[in-house]
């Protein structure tokens, strides 16, 4: 099926319900329904499958995100730069998209959205991340 | 008030009531369910405040003087100037 709208626009709903769900305990479809009452493109299949995907690797992803993170474990992070490390962290592991792009699409989110610490902080644990995967799969 | 300033406000007090709940294991049924009530109305909010928080942040983004969610309160322009030089 064709997507209405662009990856980009796709990934950045799957980290808002992600970020919904972490802070509000919501299940995630209910927080789709809500979106769609938006007029948001919360169905949209490239947003399902990574909402999906990162909600199936949560605690692998959190575990890879302590590890990367030095000093920070995932649980101490801010609810919405975590979420924005496990869907880059998510899109790593699985080849998702090239890891260039994985990194830049998380690192303009935090720019966009979060606090000025933020954009170094995603770049550095996703950075190390890919280099890990790198390392892995040689 | 600013969606920033009541996504930080809202998600303070979810996190205070979730704590309540927890402290009130030994208070009457009744009195729980009205905090799980609480609880439930202020997460729909919170969820919903949340597009809003994020458009805003968005729109400092594009050169609004409008502050970003991980932002201190106060200091609305640190993390536009940041992303801006970075």
């Amino acid at each position: 099926m064709e997507s209405a709208v662009s990856r980009r626009q796709a990934r950045r709903q799957a980290v808002i319900l992600l970020y919904q769900q972490d802070v509000t305990g919501l299940p995630v479809p209910e927080l789709v329904e809500n979106a769609l009452r938006a007029g948001e493109h919360a169905d949209d299949p490239f947003t399902r499958e990574v909402v999906d995907g990162v909600e199936g690797d949560r605690a692998d992803l959190d575990a890879r995100i302590t590890a990367a993170a030095t000093g920070w474990s995932a649980d101490r992070i801010a609810p919405l730069e975590r979420n924005i490390l496990r869907v880059g962290a998510w899109e790593i592991a699985h080849d998702h998209v090239p890891v260039p792009v994985a990194i830049d699409e998380a690192v303009e989110m935090a720019k966009k959205w979060c606090g000025s610490d933020a954009p170094g902080f995603v770049n550095g644990v996703l950075g190390r991340l890919a280099r890990e995967a790198s390392g892995e799969a040689a | 008030m600013s969606a920033r300033e009541e996504l930080s406000r809202a998600t303070q007090r979810l996190e205070e009531l979730a704590q309540r709940i927890s402290d009130a294991i030994d208070r009457p049924a009744a009195e729980i369910e009205e905090l799980a009530r609480q609880a439930a109305d202020l997460s729909a909010a919170v969820a919903q405040i949340i597009p809003r928080a994020i458009a805003e942040a968005e729109a400092g983004a594009r050169g609004d003087d409008v502050p970003r969610i991980g932002d201190p309160a106060g200091s609305p322009t640190q993390a536009t100037e940041a992303a801006e030089t970075a």
